[in-house]
């Protein structure tokens, strides 16, 4: 099924200074896809394909139209190599090129790995399971709520998130994972890893950067241009044993990861949601062509990895409350509660709290909801 | 020849004493002139006092120069209430004594009619605080109760629609004149001083509504309840036509009145803010102000470029500023209200004046839980992630965290709105407020939000079950270091309204409940509020 075949390529020899200079000022280049980018450092040793390109002398790209090439000599004036390795050491930036120790594994047999990987983080992203959670950025409430709840339950089970650190379901998975385990956080980002993009996710970014892996195909300082989001989405789905789409539009860059997924035969989930819901379209088609309804979080864990550690017992609260009974599992108005139990506001009110506080009750505005 | 009256300008919400010197001096080229730091409605009294001595039979000093000072000279005089003090003196300083008049007999020149003479000395112990018409009559100005209050050792002659005012400044002796002729020919004793016209009836005070219209809202109602026994900031969040408005506008209904020195400072800001007051008294009832949206920064703060102004904060001095959506309210405005919510006044500084105005106020807001206005119901919100951000923005964090009650309403159901059960009355509610007014003031604090942090454990005391409560509360995160001590404070007024003496488990679980966070910021993982 797949066009793909595990690939063979040789490892990049970049053990010089120079050679990983010359590897990172390469990353850099305009418009420059990783599959161009293989040809480029498939000639010769980095540094030397570096003069290269800086003398106008890189090869023709085979197809027609303008070349992204011809700007590639005036660029390379701007750049000196050199500064950038310096200034990727100081900002603590790991260069790995495909070969190197740290390049992760799951790349390493990937039919098209990016050929350096940048990081920031601690975690190496050795042989463990990993599971992507992607989604729309303009996702609903109940998204960000699916996602959030993903991936802390992943987290808390031991299994890397992987995600694109959007807005939306992206940013609510890391969230997730961070609450219970911020090392379980691995973030592909669409351009370097310093370019904090959306904004309101700097305080995930610095997070994750602490504590779990923030990855870029392309080097500190680099736009998060269109082009680079579907490249993006391919580490994402090589990364991962299995691939779950929150919410979804009918087209989407999520879809575009759900595709490299398929490709590398992986599984794939989805949540299914509100049929009238335009941010469930996309996930409610997946599944009726076929990709697993996600509405069991133990068949996802069972699909992605066998168990890490003892598994959590959903703890019996043993609460005993007229409250439950009266709330069920559905939402009910605060005030609907006061009617018919029949007790005063401020009787409610404080078994809602203690409610709150053991674990079991959650409110939500004027609504509150059983959760245990 | 000189003469020299008093009368009152404002300051602020404060009057201020003017002395009124008119110097009138023949023989040299005619002019007008008025010194001593006037703004422009007080220079243009010299077109209203010329008019007004000609209507009335005055004769204009022909040919003579005529200067007004208006001391102290540093000061700013704004507004128009310096127009009798001035026409009086021109009168007076015109009128010849007798070896002038000899002089002016031996010159040949005619003798100056009785009825144009005001011997100067008449003016003493008498302020002068009314506009002019060009016709002569006496109009009233903004602000009676203070200018009055700056001159109140002295006889005040006011416009006979201020007289009222006059009286409740607490002056001496008021008197009212309909004319300038009228004023004159009073002070010489030609006339009798009129009667003061009698006060409207009381019958023109804007009723508030009652608190039994409302059905259902058990939880807002509790929370309007709180408010007006602790003077604590209410936020009502809810859909629209949910009654938020309905239930902000029956707040002043249950407050109790303003106490005597409260009333004062708001009945002045009322005058000085041309608001009028009530017919026979101060203001008592607590003032409910709601501006528009609209309003802009110098409009809710005060202030102003040529003549400063109260704003609509300073007007809800002692009552209830509502602000319905505030979400649409221009974000700078909003953040210029944090520092005198804080300090319960607001100190305006213009190039040239600086004053204080009193703004103690309790603050009730209202807004959409967002902008589909279902977030936090039953019904799923219809609303993408990223209108509810741009919505949240619109909302600064450092002004919610400085509103302690926050309830989300729901519309009501059919059953409520079509149910002849009536709510209880605003007076069955206010006889708890103001009881627990009492034992906030047994305390030596007006109000229970007044508390500070470090009284807290002396004087709002909790139970074993309501500490481990506020424990489990901070160790999971709803509830901030900065929000404990507010809590408290709430949790206090409750037990106050329930009669505790001893904060129980229950009243903090309602004050925690009612400190939970809007629903569009758990929506949003907003960690800040």
């Amino acid at each position: 099924m797949s066009e793909f075949s595990a690939n063979e390529r040789d490892p990049i020899q970049a053990v010089t200074d120079q050679d990983q200079a010359a590897l990172v000022a390469l990353a850099g280049l305009p418009k420059l896809s990783p599959s161009r980018f293989w040809s480029l450092v498939e000639m010769d040793s980095p540094a030397k394909v570096w003069r290269l390109v800086a003398s106008g002398g890189a090869p023709r790209h085979g197809r027609a139209g303008p070349d992204a090439a011809h700007a590639w000599p005036t660029w390379c004036r701007s750049v000196d190599p050199e500064l950038e390795l310096e200034r990727h050491r100081q900002r603590s930036t790991a260069v790995l090129p495909f070969g190197h120790a740290d390049y992760p594994d799951a790349l390493r047999d990937d039919p098209d790995p990016p050929p350096v990987v940048f990081r920031q983080g601690p975690e190496r992203l050795d042989d463990r399971a990993r599971v992507a959670i992607v989604g729309t950025r303009r996702c609903t409430n109940y998204g960000t709520d699916v996602a959030r709840q993903l991936g802390a339950a992943l987290a808390e089970r031991g299994v890397d998130v992987v995600s694109g650190l959007a807005a939306g379901v992206d940013a609510a998975a890391h969230a997730g994972a961070i609450s219970k385990s911020p090392a379980r956080a691995v973030a592909v980002v669409a351009g370097g890893v310093d370019v904090i993009y959306p904004q309101r996710n700097r305080g995930l970014y610095s997070e994750i950067a602490t504590h779990g892996a923030l990855l870029s195909e392309w080097p500190l300082g680099a736009r998060p241009e269109t082009w680079r989001f579907p490249a993006r989405n391919r580490v994402v789905a090589a990364l991962s044993a299995a691939t779950v789409v929150v919410e979804s539009g009918l087209k989407g860059g999520s879809l575009y990861t759900v595709d490299e997924a398929l490709r590398r035969n992986r599984a794939v989930f989805a949540v299914p949601g509100p049929i009238h819901s335009p941010a469930s379209r996309g996930t409610n088609k997946l599944i009726a062509d076929g990709a697993h309804s996600l509405h069991d979080l133990d068949e996802l864990l069972d699909a992605v990895a066998p168990l890490q550690g003892p598994k959590p017992v959903q703890a019996d609260l043993g609460i005993d409350s007229w409250m439950l009974e009266i709330v069920g599992w559905q939402p009910m108005e605060l005030d609907r509660v006061v009617s018919a139990s029949g007790r005063p506001p401020s009787e409610v009110t404080l078994e809602v709290e203690r409610l709150i506080g053991a674990g079991a009750l959650r409110r939500f505005g004027g609504v509150v909801e059983r959760v245990a | 020849m000189l003469s020299s009256s008093a009368s009152a300008t404002l300051r602020g919400i404060d009057g201020q004493r003017v002395r009124v010197e008119v110097h009138v001096v023949t023989g040299v080229l005619p002019s007008f002139n008025v010194v001593g730091l006037p703004d422009a409605s007080c220079r243009e009294a010299r077109d209203r006092v010329r008019a007004a001595l000609n209507s009335n039979a005055f004769k204009w000093p022909i040919g003579a120069r005529v200067t007004v000072n208006l001391a102290p000279s540093q000061v700013r005089k704004e507004g128009s209430g310096l127009d009798l003090a001035i026409a009086l003196g021109v009168i007076a300083a015109s009128t010849l004594d007798e070896k002038q008049a000899q002089r002016a007999a031996a010159d040949g020149e005619q003798k100056q009619p009785e009825y144009q003479r005001l011997p100067a000395h008449l003016l003493d112990g008498h302020a002068f605080v009314a506009e002019l018409g060009l016709d002569g009559s006496l109009r009233s100005v903004p602000g009676i109760l203070s200018r009055v209050a700056a001159v109140d050792d002295l006889t005040v002659v006011v416009a006979p629609g201020a007289a009222h005012e006059a009286t409740l400044a607490g002056a001496e002796q008021v008197r009212c004149g309909g004319s300038l002729r009228q004023v004159v020919d009073c002070l010489k004793g030609v006339d009798a001083w009129p009667d003061h016209p009698p006060a409207a009836s009381s019958s023109d005070r804007v009723a508030v509504p009652d608190l039994a219209d409302v059905a259902g809202h058990p939880f807002a109602r509790q929370a309007l309840e709180i408010a007006a026994a602790g003077g604590h900031n209410l936020l009502l969040v809810g859909p629209p036509g949910a009654g938020k408005s309905m239930l902000a506008r029956r707040l002043p209904g249950i407050l109790p009145d303003m106490e005597q020195h409260v009333a004062l400072v708001a009945s002045r800001i009322h005058s000085v803010a041309g608001l009028g007051l009530p017919a026979d008294s101060l203001l008592r009832v607590p003032p409910f102000r709601a501006p528009h949206h609209s309003a802009s920064m110098t409009a809710l703060i005060g202030g102003g470029t040529s003549k400063l102004r109260p704003g609509e904060i300073s007007c809800a001095h002692g009552g209830v500023l509502f602000l319905d959506e505030l979400g649409e309210f221009a974000p700078g405005a909003l953040d210029a209200m944090r520092q005198p919510l804080e300090d319960g006044e607001v100190h305006i500084s213009r190039a040239h004046a600086s004053v204080n105005y009193p703004a103690g106020f309790c603050l009730v807001a209202a807004m959409n839980p967002c902008p589909c206005g279902l977030l936090g119901s039953v019904e799923p919100c219809r609303c993408n992630d990223q209108a509810r951000q741009r919505y949240m923005r619109r909302l600064s964090g450092p002004l919610l965290d400085r509103i302690d009650l926050r309830v989300h309403m729901q519309r009501p159901s059919a059953n409520q709105l079509m149910s002849s059960e009536k709510g209880e009355s605003s007076q069955a509610v206010r006889g708890r407020v103001l009881a627990s007014r009492d034992k906030a003031r047994a305390r030596g604090f007006s109000s229970n939000s007044l508390i500070p942090a470090g009284r807290l454990d002396e004087l709002a005391p909790i139970s074993d079950a309501a500490r481990s409560m506020l424990k489990g509360a901070l160790a999971d995160g709803r509830l901030s270091a900065r929000g404990l001590a507010r809590v408290r404070m709430v949790a206090r007024t409750i037990a106050d309204l329930a009669d505790e003496d001893m904060v129980s488990e229950s009243s903090i679980a309602g004050a925690l409940a009612l400190r939970a966070r809007p629903v569009l910021f758990d929506s949003l993982g907003a960690t800040h509020v």
